[in-house]
């Protein structure tokens, strides 16, 4: 498995686990009658906001525990070269691909909670379905990432 | 259905030929990954056509001798 396969597996672990935390915190100060007292768009919206700038967070975590881990790989390995990351036109290309396919999923999910409020479902349904899709798109996004990488690309 | 046509390569025998240059060598000049070169040598990826001239270049042929394909493409005429 290569470098940037690795770095796409690590990644998807990073994501989910911080979404499952995230949600299970909020959940539970939910529970607890935290936010008795506000509409489901504030509720949601707080959400939302707390949330992106946790996964930016958890991404440049990732970035520093990934370049310490391949400084420790480099500093011990035989064939240094193979730890070197080059983004050449292959990259630029997979890159390309993939985020036009998880595009388009999240598009779709994002349909699919408009057609929740179509068929007049409760504001909680369209940003649970917007925040599964765009978590979905997230994880299929690198799953393809390390296909593409994994089986070639044409 | 259009088929798809694989772009195979002589790649390996010209990395022989050139006093068996290592992957990553080929890699270091034509600055791509070593994992490029592999993904290529496997039929795995089409290089662009600049990256195809400077592996021309390095083994010092042609486009078409370096790459080819299996199948033959009908000419317009």
């Amino acid at each position: 498995m290569s470098y940037q396969s690795k770095k796409s597996l690590y990644s998807i672990v990073s994501t989910t686990l911080m979404l499952v935390i995230y949600s299970f915190i909020f959940y539970s100060r939910y529970q607890n009658g935290f936010y008795d007292n506000m509409s489901i768009v504030r509720f949601w919206s707080i959400f939302i906001l707390l949330l992106i700038p946790l996964s930016v967070l958890t991404t440049i975590l990732s970035e520093v525990f990934i370049g310490i881990a391949l400084g420790i790989k480099k500093t011990l390995s035989q064939n240094k070269d193979d730890l070197v990351e080059v983004i050449d036109e292959r990259d630029r290309l997979i890159e390309l691909k993939v985020s036009k396919i998880s595009q388009h999923l999240f598009v779709f999910g994002f349909s699919v909670a408009l057609l929740s409020q179509y068929f007049e479902l409760s504001l909680h349904y369209f940003f649970i379905i917007i925040i599964v899709f765009g978590f979905l798109s997230e994880v299929f996004e690198h799953v393809l990432n390390i296909h593409y990488r994994e089986k070639g690309i044409r | 259905m259009k088929e798809a046509i694989i772009i195979k390569n002589k790649i390996r025998t010209y990395r022989f030929l050139k006093g068996e240059l290592t992957q990553q060598d080929l890699a270091n000049l034509v600055q791509v990954s070593r994992q490029t070169i592999i993904a290529i040598e496997n039929f795995q990826y089409s290089p662009s056509l600049e990256l195809a001239f400077k592996l021309s270049i390095i083994f010092e042929c042609s486009l078409d001798e370096l790459f080819y394909v299996d199948k033959e493409i009908p000419s317009i005429k």
